[in-house]
């Protein structure tokens, strides 16, 4: 079920319907959100709900042991079940068909000729997501920065939270748990900027993310378009992959804000980093400052030696971009990153050259890295770059301008405004008619662009 | 516990959510009052249309040609019109259009065509591929796209009920005379041959109305029954059409190949059966035999079309047996 299918309106309208019926309880509330978030989940393919209960179930028992447990031993034992849980259904559902290949291709390499047996699974939508929401529950129960919930219920509502249960953001625990355990605020502010959030997000994946990649389909396609057209798909798929991961974030954000829960931020106008590091501080912030403080941090951070430093981002860009897909793109576009990331800060790049440059050479950085995200293989990440460099295009390159044009200043008028004021919602202190002329505006190009299907959200593969 | 606590009570929501609506309401009624006065509406939104539109212009314009072509997407995407054209020395026209539409359709075509030139065409050629002939039904949203266009009226090919809440707020309207100035890029294969619906067209106007399908076969997944017969609704549609052919043309008919692989032993003798058949109930003068009821699969791009490398070898067999 997409947020942008015909299905999800009438299950939205339907949630809502009950969602006010069973207002005076707060435990009916969050067994409401439950079932709707598993039927939300299972629409989809009901197996793997008892993927998604099984490792909610294990986080959930493991924390309340862990808190009982008063032996270190123990405790270190117990989050180690829970990541082994967690990480080994990760492993076995969306990387172990990888490392099978990469092995029989490095033993063929070699001369060995083996047929190894492959799982073929489907990959469970959203596991990436949730199994990393679930996971930080626990280490943050073992750090003592959560306090383990006895409610079964509001800890799988937790998880299983059906706006930013198959994309994010990743909220952790100690943001997201205690709003089902509490009352919650629905303010006039809240409900109108969640009303708002939901048609921007919707504007940004139906009217912007799926033109732009109908662009970037046409040069990644599986037919390779020579010359420096690439650099304009890449863009353009820049453009695609932002929309729609934002877009979904957004909608999450508004649909949690109208029943008065609050998630965090994900993303704070990225293609507006000066650097590398500003923009992992823009760009998924709540997978950024996952790995940071599981990841990153506990390898030693900033502590030590530079050399050190840098063997702390290029491990956690590494896993990052694991983390988003399984594929040799995937490493080498975590690799570029934690590369980048070091040189910039050895070289200390964007303290010295004018904020202008700075944020050219970053989005240099950014848009190749979407490239390398884009590409289908190793072979084609050269093909492409070689590309680059051959001035020859298409005849229909004016065309091809202009829908990239058209379709950024929208969102690029937006993010100014966004910028100038300093705000995610700089509309909501203007006056009503302005807000509903803007809302209303967007609605109508919504459903000139509107596909009745639904087309998938990108980060739903991870 | 309570659930929740609301800073705002139900009349307020009703002024939020009254306001949004009534703006909506509002643009909609402005989009359908302004409609008369803006450009006229011409959809291309996607291939499909691209096409359909394309091939109703030109069965508009005079254009006089000495054999006309007049199909489903095997005619436009098999048959070059300029090669043909060259080879024998005649204007081609190619009104060939997409498999979705129905033989009453081209019929149409065919009539407005007529009506719009000052002579009649020496020879009219219907083609059509076995598995047009062999459909039951033609696409509702395409015939009703084609009727509302030929008319000059907005694009209400989609789902007309009340859920389709884009139609009530006037999207065709947009799309159809203000967002017909934006080329709209082509799906990955015929993105990367041809561009855009713009450049589409520019193709399509240069070949005598041809296009091409870039695709490439993938014969292990050729699907669908292996038996081929016409359709009643298309035996009832081919009288209907024979009609609309003027006294001094010719009517010829022609079925396009299927890919080896894909036919049985008996193929060939029921193809030939279904042709004799067809060119009966249209009461045609001429079945163009020696055109070949199957290919190697290489030559195809799926299983209606040729791939573009074959296009002008077939197309130089079909100009010679026109002679």
């Amino acid at each position: 079920m997409f947020f942008n299918s015909e299905t999800f309106l009438w299950f939205l309208l339907a949630f809502t319907l009950l969602y006010f019926l069973v207002r005076r309880s707060l435990s009916q509330r969050n067994l409401l959100i439950l079932v709707a978030s598993y039927l939300f989940y299972g629409w989809w393919d009901w197996r793997f709900l008892f993927l998604l209960l099984g490792s909610s179930l294990v986080d959930f028992y493991i924390g309340l042991r862990v808190k009982n447990a008063s032996e270190s031993k123990v405790r270190k034992r117990l989050v180690a079940i829970s990541l082994a849980v967690n990480l080994g259904a990760l492993g076995v559902f969306k990387y172990l068909d990888f490392f099978i290949g990469s092995l029989q291709t490095t033993l063929q390499t070699i001369g060995v000729q083996a047929n190894l047996p492959f799982l073929e699974i489907i990959l469970p939508v959203g596991i990436s997501f949730y199994t990393f929401q679930s996971l930080s529950y626990t280490l943050d129960v073992y750090r003592n920065k959560v306090e383990p919930t006895q409610d079964l219920v509001a800890f799988l509502a937790y998880v299983s939270f059906f706006p930013q249960l198959v994309a994010g953001p990743i909220e952790r625990a100690s943001n997201l748990l205690p709003q089902f355990l509490s009352e919650r605020k629905v303010t006039k502010m809240g409900f109108e900027s969640g009303l708002w959030l939901v048609i921007w997000g919707m504007f940004k994946k139906v009217v912007l993310a799926d033109n732009f990649g109908l662009l970037s389909d046409m040069i990644y396609g599986p037919h390779s378009v020579d010359g420096a057209i690439v650099v304009l798909a890449t863009i353009a798929f820049g453009m695609q992959i932002y929309c729609d991961f934002s877009g979904y974030s957004d909608i999450a954000r508004g649909l949690a804000s109208m029943m008065g829960f609050h998630l965090m931020v994900n993303f704070n106008l990225p293609y507006f980093a000066k650097s590398p590091s500003d923009f992992w501080r823009r760009w998924h912030i709540s997978l950024s400052t996952w790995f940071r403080d599981y990841l990153y941090i506990p390898l030693g951070g900033n502590r030590g030696g530079s050399g050190s430093v840098m063997r702390n981002l290029i491990i956690t860009m590494l896993v990052a971009g694991l983390w988003h897909g399984a594929g040799w793109n995937f490493v080498l576009w975590g690799l570029w990153h934690g590369i980048m990331l070091c040189l910039f800060q050895a070289t200390s790049l964007d303290k010295k050259v004018p904020v202008f440059i700075g944020w050219l050479l970053t989005m240099m950085v950014v848009f190749y890295g979407w490239l390398m995200f884009r590409a289908q293989s190793l072979d084609h990440i050269m093909q492409l770059t070689s590309n680059i460099f051959v001035w020859e295009f298409p005849e229909w390159i004016g065309s091809y301008v202009l829908n990239l044009v058209i379709f950024t200043l929208p969102l690029l008028a937006m993010q100014i405004w966004q910028y100038r004021t300093q705000t995610i919602y700089p509309l909501l202190p203007h006056r009503g008619w302005l807000k509903a002329g803007l809302m209303t505006l967007c609605v109508f190009f919504i459903s000139v662009f509107w596909n009745p299907a639904g087309s998938p959200f990108i980060y739903f593969q991870f | 516990m309570n659930s929740h606590y609301y800073e705002f009570d139900t009349q307020w929501i009703i002024k939020l959510l009254g306001t949004l609506i009534a703006f909506m309401v509002g643009g909609a009624l402005v989009l359908r009052f302004a409609a008369p006065i803006l450009p006229s509406s011409r959809n291309t939104w996607d291939m499909d249309r691209t096409i359909m539109a394309h091939q109703a212009d030109a069965s508009g314009r005079a254009n006089d040609a000495d054999i006309l072509l007049i199909g489903d997407s095997s005619c436009l995407m098999n048959i070059d019109a300029s090669i043909a054209s060259e080879h024998l020395g005649k204007k081609v026209l190619n009104l060939g259009a997409v498999s979705f539409l129905d033989v009453e359709m081209f019929g149409n075509l065919v009539k407005r065509y007529l009506e719009s030139c000052s002579k009649s065409p020496d020879t009219i050629v219907l083609v059509t591929h076995p598995d047009f002939l062999r459909r039951s039904s033609a696409s509702r949203s395409h015939v009703a796209w084609m009727e509302h266009y030929l008319a000059g009226r907005d694009d209400l090919s989609r789902r007309r009920n009340w859920k389709s809440i884009d139609q009530w707020l006037g999207a065709h309207i947009l799309q159809g005379r203000i967002l017909k100035y934006l080329p709209r890029p082509l799906s990955v294969e015929f993105g990367q041959q041809f561009g855009f619906t713009h450049d589409l067209e520019t193709y399509m106007h240069q070949h005598g109305g041809s296009a091409l399908d870039p695709r490439t076969l993938d014969a292990e997944k050729l699907t669908g029954s292996r038996e081929y017969r016409i359709s009643s609704p298309n035996k009832k549609a081919a009288s209907l059409f024979a009609l609309t052919i003027p006294d001094n043309s010719r009517l010829f008919i022609a079925l396009t190949p299927l890919p080896e692989s894909f036919v049985n032993a008996q193929f060939s003798d029921n193809l030939e059966a279904i042709r004799k058949e067809w060119a009966t109930t249209l009461s045609a003068d001429r079945e163009l035999a020696a055109l070949p009821f199957s290919m190697p699969d290489e030559l195809f791009a799926s299983k209606t079309h040729l791939a573009p490398a074959a296009v002008e070898d077939y197309t130089i067999r079909f100009a010679e047996s026109l002679k």
